[in-house]
């Protein structure tokens, strides 16, 4: 057992570095060919991807090298958490995050405008067949976001206050808190406080002020739920109460978030992983664990009819699109597994689930069988491409992104829209939705290239090379190998990875902790060295 | 609903049992649940016997203290939370405002009175604000009544006069209501939920007699248990099928029984974990925040109306439990530090809050940012709490009152115009008002500046390492490259505007008059001219002229953070100032611009900083310091027309507060006085150059006669033809302006009336005196909204557009045409930037804060004050700044303007810096 415990351990670092090697040579080293690249002023094929990453990685570096001089003395494991720090930061951040939500939100087009359109009908007393019932049909993972609305829209008509404003606000407040949590996981994980200091502004800059705050769709309001999971799980694995409970409510949040984001699970599935790996319990403590995430799962559940009973949809197994669907997608070599109308009206030219399952099948290894191995792993990097070489994270992609934007008066609007909102001269906003802002957008965009790069990097520094080998590093290598495979295997949208940027601003700082860990150690050796060649 | 008290978990256990009851009748789900509500009276009645009888040291005052501290926050709290949500119901029809929500809540809190302070259950008027609060309000007054009972009565008396008026309460509401639903409606003014408390407290009390009665005969803990699970559970079914019958009345002895059991010896074994002893403590916040949710279900759908009843439930309870203990564990956080805290310092707290809501109240219709105002009111309830201290010299005393009598008397004239808003004696009561609470608001402040602030210095926590001159070096560069390079991309050659044209248009025709100073026109000249000489063009000249004034202004810049840097301030402050100094819209404005202004703030910005240095002792001090105080005063005393008065005034100030370098600075002082003064009206009439106009200086009593005609008062004939002679009455009646007097002015100067004017200037005075004693309040207006923005705090409006100007309607357009030939813009879209950037902080009111004067106006006398209380001998700093403003209320051409009272943005960091300055040996 004992020796099979430890070949599932070392397969799965294999898997990780592999996984890490695969993106950094995506980033750094191959030049894809793919056309509609977002971090692209021109929106000319962009001739050089990879000397700009790399510039933008020393710039960073240059900063950070800065910053950590100052922060020399905070580099020391302590026993208090920086309570007021963490206090006054998120206060300063709200107010930041409500300033930059009140200037710039807008109602949203595609599914989160039907949602919100069906959401205003429900609390206006109307009943729409296509907007009450069908879409959540065929789309039922928007059904808690349905819900969501839907109250948000009666409290909207009460107060008279702007329903998208307020569901921007809630939005918010969840990015406000996963920072937050992200800070406090890294103080779990560190207990220094220079980290958590890294944390805050890092996740801040990242997650907490980006532009997709302002759409209230499913990947920015299940942000928060990720990193709690991880928080919950690192604040309870050594309490000592019963085991089912404890596993319930580590596993409690993903598993009941699942409608609102299929994605959340991965974060458990890395924790139930990493917690078989490292187990030192009897048997019956594993069963006991997973009787809890059972029942966890079974609230989920309850909650989910619940939640479907309440807003009056009934389930119907034929129209239900799922993992077919997504593959589909995904395996689209031309879209480069975006989303295409192709493969939308292919799925609904036929009516009933089976057949449309068994098509799309039969697609999928079509297109596989088309592209060879070769061709398969082409896609991917181009896959990689989209999915994590954008540091906008796919903003104003999609058509009708920016379905209404509200006039406002005032200054402060115009020059923040004018950072925010892409350009209409960036081509892929269509519709001139965005026309008369955007104006700096490019600093928006840079910005956020010279942030993410190096957290991505930082992240592969951590799974290359990290020597701990504590149970949080699997459970963060494994997260990051989940949500890499999702996006190789189904839809590719960079937005995706919204709801994991805490975990990722978490492992990237812990990756920056080992960096300056192993810089120093080389560094005392070097200086011991010459000391003693010195006196010798 | 008090905190549950070791070993006795069965109370906490059907405490949560019957808070959800309740929740569930307010959900519609039973019939007779507000049979729960007597089991917490009966508990409390029982507790409240209990606590007096077991522990007799308690004194009335500390009872009080106990419930409110217990009781009170979190019935305030969810009494906000409904008048926060009334509030923005009001904005169903109307756009949302912070402002005009903030101005409604007051206005419902005002309003709702009774239900704030828990008056509610007394005299008439519906319980409207969360209605469940009826109890804790019942409870705290009945409980009140019984504890003073008991502290007066013999315990006998008072067991006996409980069971008889509680019984005979009992009786009567068997007799003539016959249920127990009793709350809201009222007998004799009184709410029966009182009546109804007072029987059932009393109950309470009595089973807490009886059980001590008993004490010795133990009762055996199965049979206690059978029969408490039975009671309660049958009280529960009953409460499933029963409402408003006679029933209640068995159930309410039922459940008495029940309790006498609760509370028996030990009891509770079967209850006792962790989980309800902790939901237990929150049961009173899950209560007292569930109202809300059953409203927002109830009234209005939230979340589902159609969902299922146990998923509203659920819903409901879910909410106000999170609610609940997220109100409580932060009470009780507050409370804990409360509770460390002196009272006193608690109770001024609150006095101060309440005062400055009706401070801000007062001031909510003003043209100004109300923010100002709300930050002065957070300043001074910060200060309030933060020192208990007071004042110990009855001098010091009477001139704190006068000078926060003076400041507030300040804001309530420059505001007269809110008081228009009220008719008759409301109009005193809102004056009144107005100067009490503000009155309050300034003493807190400057007794704190006194008691505090005039003991505390910057303390020097580590050494420095870097040297002065890489600080001097570093912003210095900083400063000239980044304006440099805004010049260079989008303003090249340079930014001028109206007044930057008349001087070139005086230097083409050499026609020189002092209205703008003529050294400063001279040098502007020697540019043009060179730009001529040269072939270059003038544009061309006068970018080397900007480029030259930013690299001045850059070397002062370096020279101040240098300064800051050798006097160990604290960090943040010079982060501010440098900020301030590099990013305010101001300085971007400005650096670029071919202004007389910018050289003269930054040449009294070089002599104020020079002298600080010399007086202090900062760094080596040496001759440069002395040739930059001599530099300095000439540009301080030739580039501005006041300049000299204020000049003045600042040596005075210097040599008043006696330094090592007097008598040194006595002789140059003098001289420079001399040179200054000799260089200013000899020297400029000698070489021919026209004085100002003048009814340049006589701005406010131009103004102050026009507001009379322009408001139709009677004048004579005679004196009406004296005003009409200088401008027409037409020209008053359509072009008066209260902000700005250029528009009468502008009459008398461009249309040749000026030598008319001072021939005549005996009359003049004479019909000013008459008119003015005749109309004492049109005066008095007038000069208000000529100069409020120097002395009352929220105004500092000032157009700070950075595109070119517009020169086609000048007088001097043709120069202008041939400056702007030589206009290149390498980047235009920097230009719209940065305008952009400069409408930001105009338009947004926090950003407006950082263009406002009166607060720093405020600022600099609070620091001149606490310098005076130190004996610091830079008074100097702060005393440049307010004979500033004195000299432009007592002559400003306009309401607001930043390019007057600019030294005083520069130099308050100075002055903060010199105020809590440290002189440290070691390092000097």
């Amino acid at each position: 057992m004992a020796r099979f415990k430890k070949v599932l351990i070392i397969i799965t670092e294999i898997i990780i570095v592999v996984t890490a090697l695969f993106l950094a040579l995506v980033i750094f080293v191959i030049k894809p060919d793919k056309e509609n690249y977002v971090f692209d002023i021109s929106n000319q094929v962009f001739v050089s991807e990879v000397i700009p990453n790399i510039v933008w990685l020393i710039v960073f570096f240059v900063i950070l090298v800065v910053c950590l001089y100052f922060l020399r003395k905070k580099d020391e494991v302590v026993d208090s958490l920086p309570k007021v720090f963490l206090i006054v930061a998120s206060v300063l951040l709200l107010i930041m995050q409500i300033v930059l939500v009140y200037t710039t939100y807008f109602s949203v087009g595609n599914d989160a405008g039907i949602v919100a359109t069906g959401a205003e009908y429900f609390a206006d007393g109307i009943f729409d067949e296509f907007y009450n019932q069908r879409y959540y049909q065929y789309a039922p993972n928007n059904l808690y976001i349905y819900a969501i609305y839907i109250i948000v829209f009666k409290i909207a008509s009460i107060i008279n206050i702007n329903a998208n404003l307020i569901l921007a606000v809630i939005s918010a407040l969840l990015a406000n808190v996963s920072v937050l949590l992200s800070g406090l996981c890294v103080w779990e994980i560190t207990r220094k406080r220079c980290y958590v200091y890294f944390t805050y502004v890092i996740g801040a800059l990242l997650f907490a002020l980006q532009a997709w705050i302002v759409v209230p769709y499913t990947d920015s309001l299940s942000i928060v739920f990720p990193i709690l999971t991880l928080y919950i799980y690192l604040k309870m694995r050594d309490w000592k109460g019963n085991v089912i409970l404890k596993w319930l409510i580590i596993s409690i949040v993903p598993l009941l978030t699942y409608s609102l984001k299929a994605l959340n699970v991965i974060i458990i599935i890395a924790i139930l992983i990493s917690a078989f790996l490292h187990r030192e319990d009897g048997l019956k403590k594993v069963l006991m664990s997973i009787a809890g995430v059972v029942l966890a799962f079974f609230i989920g559940l309850l909650i989910h009819l619940c939640v479907e009973k309440a807003v009056n949809i009934t389930p119907d197994d034929d129209m239900k699109l799922d993992i077919s669907w997504y593959l589909l997608l995904g395996s689209n070599y031309n879209t480069y597994g975006q989303f295409n109308f192709n493969d939308y009206n292919l799925i609904f030219s036929y009516d009933e689930k089976e057949e449309r399952d068994s098509k799309a099948f039969e697609c999928v290894r079509n297109r596989i069988a088309d592209m060879g191995v070769l061709g398969l792993a082409r896609h991917w990097v181009n896959e990689s491409h989209i999915f994590y070489n954008d540091p906008t994270f796919g903003w104003g992609v999609a058509d009708y992104t920016f379905e209404d934007i509200p006039i406002r008066e005032g200054e402060l609007s115009q020059f923040i829209r004018d950072i925010y909102y892409p350009s209409p001269g960036y081509g892929f906003v269509m519709n001139n939705q965005t026309e008369g802002y955007g104006n700096n957008y490019w600093l928006y965009v840079y910005f956020r290239q010279i942030l993410w790069i190096p957290i991505l990097s930082l992240m592969l520094f951590y799974f290359v090379f990290n020597r701990n080998k504590e149970i949080i590093a699997g459970i963060l290598s494994l997260t990051f190998v989940g949500v890499f495979i999702f996006s190789m295997i189904f839809e590719t949208s960079s937005r995706l990875l919204i709801s994991y940027l805490p975990i990722f601003t978490v492992t990237s700082v812990i990756g920056l902790r080992d960096l300056v860990d192993l810089l120093r150690e080389k560094t005392r050796k070097l200086i011991y060295e010459h000391t003693k060649k010195g006196k010798q | 609903m008090n905190t549950p008290k070791k070993g006795n978990n069965s109370i906490s256990f059907w405490r949560i049992i019957f808070t959800l009851l309740i929740i569930m009748l307010h959900c519609g789900f039973t019939q007779g649940g507000y049979i729960a509500v007597e089991f917490f009276f009966l508990v409390s009645g029982f507790l409240l016997a209990k606590g007096y009888y077991g522990d007799k040291h308690t004194s009335l005052k500390q009872y009080i203290k106990k419930r409110i501290q217990r009781l009170y926050p979190m019935y305030f709290v969810t009494a906000m939370v409904f008048l926060v949500f009334f509030s923005i119901l009001d904005f169903a029809s109307r756009d949302f405002s912070v402002r005009l929500f903030f101005i409604d809540l007051i206005e419902k809190t005002a309003t709702n009175w009774k239900s704030v302070l828990m008056l509610q259950l007394f005299g008439s008027g519906p319980i409207d604000i969360n209605a469940p609060a009826w109890y804790v309000a019942a409870l705290f007054w009945v409980a009140l009544l019984y504890f003073i009972l008991m502290k007066l009565l013999p315990k006998k008396a008072f067991v006996v006069f409980t069971a008889v008026t509680s019984g005979a309460v009992l009786i009567c509401c068997f007799i003539f209501i016959g249920h127990l639903d009793l709350w809201e409606e009222k007998t004799l003014f009184i709410s029966q939920g009182v009546f109804r408390a007072y029987a059932e407290i009393g109950l309470g009390i009595l089973i807490y007699v009886i059980k001590e009665k008993l004490s010795e005969k133990q009762i055996n803990s199965k049979i206690a248990f059978i029969v408490e699970l039975i009671g309660y559970v049958a009280i529960l079914v009953a409460t499933a099928f029963t409402r408003h019958t006679r029933l209640d009345y068995l159930l309410l002895l039922i459940m008495a029984v029940c309790v006498f059991m609760s509370f028996s010896e030990h009891r509770g074994a079967f209850f006792r974990n962790k989980i309800v002893t902790t939901i237990s403590g929150y049961t009173y916040g899950v209560y007292m925040n569930h109202s809300f949710f059953v409203v927002l279900l109830l009234i209005f759908g939230i979340p589902f109306n159609n969902a299922p009843q146990i998923v509203n439930l659920l819903w409901i309870v879910l909410c106000a439990t999170v609610c609940g203990v997220v109100f409580e564990s932060l009470i009780r956080l507050i409370m804990k530090k409360l509770n460390k805290a002196n009272d006193r310092s608690v109770y001024c707290g609150i006095f101060m809050i309440v005062v400055s809501i009706i401070w801000i109240y007062t001031l909510k219709d003003i043209s100004g940012s109300l923010l100002s105002y709300v930050i002065i009111a957070i300043v001074s309830v910060v200060m309030c709490v933060s020192s208990r201290k007071r004042i110990d010299k009855p001098s010091v005393k009477i001139v704190v009152c006068v000078l926060s009598l003076l400041l507030s008397g300040l804001v309530a004239l420059a505001h007269y115009y809110v008081f228009d808003n009220y008719s008759g004696a409301l109009t005193y009561a809102a004056i009144i008002t107005m100067l009490i609470t503000g009155f309050f608001v300034f003493y807190y402040i400057f007794r704190f500046g006194y008691v505090v602030l005039r003991n505390y210095t910057f303390t020097v926590k580590r050494e420095y390492r870097i040297s002065g001159l890489i600080v001097f070096i570093s912003a210095c560069l900083i400063y000239i490259i980044l304006n440099i390079l805004i010049l260079v991309l989008c303003k090249y050659p340079c930014d001028y505007f109206y007044d930057s044209l008349w001087q070139f248009g005086e230097i083409q025709s050499g026609d020189y008059t002092n209205h703008h100073p003529i050294y400063h026109t001279w040098i502007l000249g020697l540019f043009f001219n060179l730009g001529y000489v040269t072939g270059i063009g003038p544009g061309n000249a006068l970018f080397i002229y900007t480029v030259l004034q930013i690299i001045v202004v850059g070397l002062i810049v370096g020279y101040y953070m240098k300064t800051l840097y050798e006097m160990r301030v604290p960090i943040v402050l010079m982060v501010l100032c440098f900020a301030f100094l590099i990013f305010n819209p101001i300085s971007l404005k400005y650096a670029p611009f071919v202004d007389k202004d910018q050289l003269y703030v930054y040449m009294a910005l070089l002599f104020l900083l020079a002298l600080t240095r010399i007086i202090l002792g900062i760094g080596k001090v040496n001759k440069r310091d002395y040739i930059y105080m001599i530099i300095g005063a000439l540009g301080f005393g030739l580039f501005r027309g006041n300049g000299f008065v204020i000049l003045l005034a600042t040596m005075i100030a210097a040599v008043i507060m006696k330094s090592e370098v007097r008598k040194k600075l006595m002789i140059a002082f003098a001289s420079l006085a001399v040179v200054i003064f000799v260089l200013n009206t000899p020297v400029r009439n000698a070489v021919g150059v026209k004085p100002t106009e003048f009814s340049e200086s006589l701005s406010i009593p131009i103004q102050q006669v026009s507001r009379v005609v322009y408001d139709g008062y009677e004048l004579d004939d005679e004196d009406k033809d004296m005003i009409f002679a200088l401008v027409e009455e037409d020209v008053i009646k359509e072009q008066y302006e209260p902000y700005i007097s250029d528009n009468m002015k502008g009459r008398i100067q461009f249309f040749g009336r000026d030598e008319y004017f001072k021939e005549h200037i005996a009359d003049y005075v004479k019909l000013y005196i008459r008119t003015g004693l005749k109309y004492p309040g049109e005066y008095v207006k007038a000069w208000v909204d000529e100069t409020h923005g120097y002395f009352a705090p929220g105004y500092g409006n000032t157009s700070l557009d950075f595109s070119a100007y517009d020169p086609t309607n000048s007088v001097w357009a043709d120069i202008a045409y041939e400056i702007e030939n030589d206009r290149k813009a390498i980047v235009p879209g920097l230009a719209d930037f940065l305008n952009d950037y400069a409408k930001l902080f105009e338009d947004n009111p926090i950003l407006y804060q950082f263009l406002e004067i009166g607060g720093l106006v405020y600022l600099m006398l609070y620091m001149f004050v606490i310098k005076i209380w130190k004996r610091n001998k830079t008074v100097f700093i702060e005393t440049a700044g307010l004979v500033t403003v004195l000299t432009l209320i007592m002559a400003s051409p306009l309401a607001t303007s930043i390019r007057y009272t600019y030294l005083i943005f520069l130099t308050v960091y100075l002055s903060i810096a010199t105020t809590f300055y440290k002189k440290n040996e070691e390092i000097a």
